[in-house]
């Protein structure tokens, strides 16, 4: 069976009434091109290739079967696909979006740059000079995401390392959807750590410590309780540092 | 934007309302372009059912028409001030829906997607056999819809879910997909006639009746 719906169009629409002698484009049947009844079984013919194909099914069983079947399995197809999404999809998507929409790039501008530098890589093929301007474009835009990422995490960006971890259940009842909470509730498998990490805002300390404890001496951990004026601090020091224990 | 979210029941009485006529959309539109959030969570909820249904019988899995949906809702709003008022706005969704499933399908390695395991075993039995007992298979129409579609290339399928689904035409279906409205009449046709052939197999090898 060729689908052969340019090269058909006229030739076989204008050919005679065959017998009806088996199934239509199977040996011993029509010969009349199959694509034209497929198309005609969907209204894609013009006028002029649907009035040349009438003419030649008034003649012919096979092909008028034929065209049946193709209707109905175009009717067989409209019945059957037609996806239930209900309400709860819908929120799961709107919920996705919206947790997407609200988070931040880290660094926008490099990103745009890195993007531009791999769509001219792209676009080069093996052209040498300009193909080593773009790599090394692309490398040195690189190697500024990760120095930068990485001092951004190094450097007092400690709370931002455990989004999960600091947030307790009132922080999930508040509703916040795209805000810290709601990024926190993102848990997509192709997310990185360290982009998460960066996204975040560290959390304040609302009290009892006097200064925020810094990436080299420990880890801490923030909970909030129901009752917004207690929140619960884990701190885990690997200094010795009196009166700063848990 | 969170505001704009919070009340999840403002999305049921506006999904409830028809897709908007083309001046109210274009207005919307044009807020949305100007950086208003509430349109373009109007846009989200007009076009949210439309959208997944689509990616849905693109790609032939509700997983992976989610991750398609949400793609195509951020690449909207990253996109929109793109847009310009003299092209349609569902043409140029439905360009970032088959887009998104392609994406989806590439990073994915997908090829047969809809409910592939269960659904891939089946197949086989059906194609494996002459075997009597195949008339014992209980046909379900869904999924058989689905294994015949799963039959077609990507660029077949798109053609044939935007044309015979969707209900666009075959001069928009060629603007969406990017190529002329004769190579999409020759995907049309060559996917209706796997279809037809698929069908067909199927219940004669059961010995049943069509729907």
């Amino acid at each position: 069976m060729k689908a052969g719906a340019k090269s058909g169009a006229t030739s076989g629409a204008t050919r005679g009434p065959t017998p009806p002698t088996g199934k239509a484009g199977e040996p011993g049947g029509c010969p009349h091109d199959q694509s034209l009844l497929a198309l005609q079984a969907g209204g894609d013919l013009t006028d002029r290739q649907s009035a040349a194909l009438r003419s030649h099914l008034h003649g012919c069983d096979d092909c008028r079967r034929a065209l049946g079947e193709f209707r109905a399995t175009r009717e067989w197809l409209r019945a059957n696909m037609t996806p239930a999404v209900d309400a709860a999809v819908l929120a799961e998507l709107r919920g996705r979006v919206v947790v997407r929409l609200g988070r931040k790039r880290p660094f926008p501008w490099l990103l745009a740059v890195m993007g531009r530098a791999w769509a001219s890589w792209c676009s080069l093929g093996w052209q040498p000079v300009r193909g080593l301007a773009v790599a090394t474009l692309l490398v040195v835009g690189a190697l500024g995401s990760l120095s930068s990422l990485n001092g951004r995490l190094l450097d007092g960006g400690f709370n931002a390392i455990q989004p999960a971890q600091t947030r307790g259940p009132a922080a999930a009842q508040t509703g916040m959807i795209g805000s810290e909470a709601g990024e926190s509730e993102d848990s997509e498998s192709e997310d990185t750590p360290a982009e998460d990490s960066a996204e975040s805002e560290p959390l304040t300390l609302d009290g009892g410590f006097d200064d925020p404890p810094s990436a080299a001496n420990g880890l801490r951990i923030e909970m909030q309780t129901p009752d917004p004026n207690v929140r619960i601090i884990w701190f885990a020091s690997n200094s010795e540092a009196p009166g700063r224990g848990r | 934007l969170v505001s704009d979210f919070a009340d999840a029941t403002q999305f049921e009485a506006a999904e409830a309302a028809a897709e908007p006529a083309v001046a109210p959309l274009r207005a919307v539109v044009e807020r949305a372009q100007n950086g208003d959030t509430a349109a373009f969570v109007e846009l989200l909820t007009w076009y949210q059912r439309r959208v997944i249904s689509t990616a849905w019988r693109i790609l032939g899995s509700q997983a992976d028409a989610l991750d398609a949906a949400q793609e195509v809702f951020l690449r909207l709003h990253r996109y929109l001030r793109s847009f310009r008022p003299d092209q349609e706005f569902s043409a140029w969704l439905y360009r970032l829906i088959v887009n998104a499933c392609h994406d989806i399908r590439r990073r994915r390695n997908v090829h047969l997607s809809f409910e592939r395991e269960r659904d891939r075993g089946a197949l086989d039995h059906l194609r494996s056999a002459d075997d009597v007992e195949a008339s014992a298979v209980v046909l379900e129409d869904e999924r058989l819809v689905a294994q015949a579609l799963a039959t077609l290339s990507e660029k077949e399928r798109a053609a044939l879910v935007l044309r015979d689904l969707e209900g666009l035409s075959t001069q928009q279906v060629a603007e969406i997909l990017g190529s002329s409205p004769t190579t999409v009449r020759s995907q049309i046709s060559t996917a209706r006639a796997k279809l037809r052939a698929f069908r067909d197999r199927a219940y004669r090898r059961v010995g049943g009746q069509g729907p």
